[in-house]
């Protein structure tokens, strides 16, 4: 069948570019939606970023903090360690007084003391030497240094005596507390008991820890 | 929203009658059609007789319709008015096909009453005639003013629709048909369609999927109106009314009551004279195309279902005459109950037109795949061109004698007056 076909060519024209101008304006309209859109977006992750940005530095003035207290820290450790190593070497200084002192507290009053030996050792660890001789073989060998303190005094009776060393012995920084001699003794015409005790105190007992 | 899963809708076929507006919207569903949605809206009687006042409340129509009824989509397929399109036969000699649109055009020049570079000027051919000794081809040329046919895209695009195609009325009933041929031995099956509607009647010769004669005759339903009008001195709405009812109840052979004998008195004559332009024109038909008679008269159209139209025509003639049913093969649960009512061959136009853009041919509900069908082939030769008044071409075909049955294989004595069996013999 042969189809004759009356509309008018500036019809269709008319109607492909009204359709051509329709897709063109939703096209605008959706590329201005989309813009909107990804503008929007973007916006928003440079808010989201800012704030990131924001918290960030806030964590990096903090850990900047630790890092400067850590730094101080360090020092004080590195400090510390040269301190402990010269300690290791030379061992702990004690001061006669506090010594004297601690004597004192420890002696009751009826004690009288007539003499005082204090004596430094100084001895290899061997045990320590060997363990450690790999590891550390260009160390220091390990020393074990001990104040010996010989204390001669004389008491009334051994009931004092007793007592002095009762109280030497609750006191943690001392060791080996040990009674040396204690005889009768004639002073100026009056009987009493002459005793001599010994303990130590451990120089190397900071460097240690 | 989408119907990318569904058939696609075909476009909307919209028929601007002289009484009323139909559209009328199908959709391939498999092999056949089925209807979308119909609306028909009546035209007032006072704007029917003003050409620009009917256009106007037309296109008002087609708005409310395109809004209120459930269209898919706004996309329209229409017929030019009858008024403005111009019809001429030209008779060509044999050239070949791919000359021949030039040729038809050539002598288009001098044929229509308007300078043809000023209009839209189409042809169809309308087959083979044998003039003498000569063997012819005719061309029905068709032409309507620019200006007409932009008036009327115009007005018709202010409905809110948007115009898909621009056919013409012959086409669209010639569709109705050619859409649904299914076997090869139907393409070489000639039936007349009578449309009649109510200011004239159009009378269309179909052969195949060829349309090889129309005729637009001045008898319709407003002639049958005025007459029993003035035969019983009742007003024309009076009269419409009286014979729609005569249609819907009486019989053809029920003349006791004196108002239907009454009104088949008042109408005799022009559905007399109408038979006789029938008849002539399927006489001119077979002299000039010998060898192809008609075997069925469809009638369609709004006055179609008259029933005393359909029994004077089945006595005037010997050809089977029917009232057509167009929708008959579609699906039409869609219609509303008053559109789905008798034959509803008041459609055909509106469905011819709704299948403008679709090639397809279909089937019937729980019909089969059809073939498809080769073109026709080309012409040769060249001889002088004739222009044929159709008009008197028919009333001359009246004096020739009568045409010897040239094919034995045709079923019905096709020939229309009775005389030829009697030549026969």
């Amino acid at each position: 069948m042969r189809e004759v076909e009356f509309l008018p060519a500036w019809y269709t024209v008319v109607r492909r570019r009204k359709l051509a101008v329709t897709i063109q304006a939703w096209a605008t309209v959706g590329l201005a939606i989309a813009l909107i859109v990804c503008t929007g977006i973007a916006r928003f992750r440079v808010l989201t970023a800012r704030n990131e940005l924001i918290s960030l530095r806030h964590d990096m003035a903090k850990t900047q903090e630790d890092l400067n207290r850590l730094d101080s820290m360090t020092q004080i450790k590195r400090r510390w360690s040269e301190q402990g190593q010269v300690l290791s070497k030379i061992g702990v200084s004690v001061e006669s007084t506090r010594l004297l002192g601690l004597i004192a507290q420890s002696t009751p009053e009826s004690i009288s003391l007539i003499g005082m030996n204090l004596t430094t050792e100084e001895k290899i660890d061997a045990a320590k030497t060997l363990v450690n001789v790999r590891a550390s073989r260009d160390k220091e060998p390990a020393i074990d240094r001990k104040l010996r303190v010989r204390l001669q005094g004389v008491a009334p009776s051994n009931a004092e005596v007793a007592d002095m060393m009762t109280r030497l012995a609750s006191n943690s920084f001392l060791e080996d507390v040990s009674m040396g001699y204690t005889k009768d003794s004639d002073q100026s015409g009056r009987l009493v008991r002459e005793f001599e005790v010994t303990f130590a105190l451990d120089l190397d007992a900071p460097t240690k820890e | 929203m989408f119907r990318l899963t569904r058939p696609q809708p075909l476009p909307i076929g919209l028929d601007i009658g002289a009484d009323s507006v139909k559209m009328l919207q199908v959709e391939p569903v498999g092999n056949h059609l089925s209807v979308i949605a119909s609306g028909r809206m009546p035209i007032p009687e006072e704007v029917r007789h003003d050409p620009v006042a009917h256009r106007n409340v037309a296109t008002d129509l087609v708005r409310q319709m395109l809004q209120t009824h459930p269209f898919v989509g706004n996309r329209l397929v229409t017929c030019l008015p009858r008024e403005i399109v111009h019809i001429k036969n030209v008779r060509l000699p044999l050239i070949p096909a791919a000359e021949l649109s030039a040729a038809v055009e050539f002598e288009s020049r001098n044929i229509f009453p308007f300078d043809v570079t000023d209009s839209r000027m189409h042809w169809v051919l309308a087959g083979e005639v044998r003039q003498g000794t000569e063997v012819r081809q005719e061309v029905i040329a068709l032409a309507a003013q620019n200006d007409h046919v932009n008036q009327f895209v115009e007005q018709i695009h202010r409905s809110g629709g948007v115009i898909e195609s621009l056919d013409i009325e012959p086409c669209a009933l010639h569709r109705c048909y050619e859409r649904y041929i299914r076997r090869r031995d139907d393409e070489q099956d000639v039936f007349v369609l009578v449309d009649i509607g109510l200011r004239r009647t159009q009378i269309i010769v179909c052969r195949g999927r060829d349309l090889s004669f129309f005729k637009s005759i001045d008898i319709g339903g407003e002639h049958f109106n005025a007459s029993v009008s003035k035969k019983l001195g009742i007003s024309i709405p009076e009269a419409r009314a009286l014979r729609r009812r005569m249609c819907e109840t009486a019989s053809p052979t029920d003349r006791r009551d004196s108002v239907t004998r009454s009104v088949f008195d008042a109408t005799r004559v022009q559905m007399e004279e109408l038979c006789r332009e029938l008849a002539l024109c399927l006489r001119y038909y077979l002299v000039t195309f010998r060898g192809h008679r008609p075997r069925t008269v469809r009638l369609v159209g709004g006055e179609a279902n008259d029933p005393q139209l359909l029994s004077m025509l089945k006595a005037a003639s010997s050809i089977a005459v029917e009232i057509a049913t167009p929708l008959l093969s579609a699906d039409t649960s869609a219609l509303r109950p008053a559109d789905r009512q008798g034959s509803m061959s008041e459609w055909a136009t509106a469905f011819g037109l709704a299948l403008r853009t679709t090639k397809r041919t279909f089937g019937p509900i729980d019909g089969k795949p059809r073939e498809m069908i080769a073109g026709k082939p080309a012409a040769g030769a060249q001889s002088m061109v004739e222009v044929v008044d159709l008009h008197n071409a028919v009333q001359a075909a009246a004096k020739l004698p009568d045409v010897p049955t040239r094919r034995l294989s045709d079923r019905a004595p096709a020939l229309v007056g009775r005389g030829e069996e009697a030549s026969r013999a």
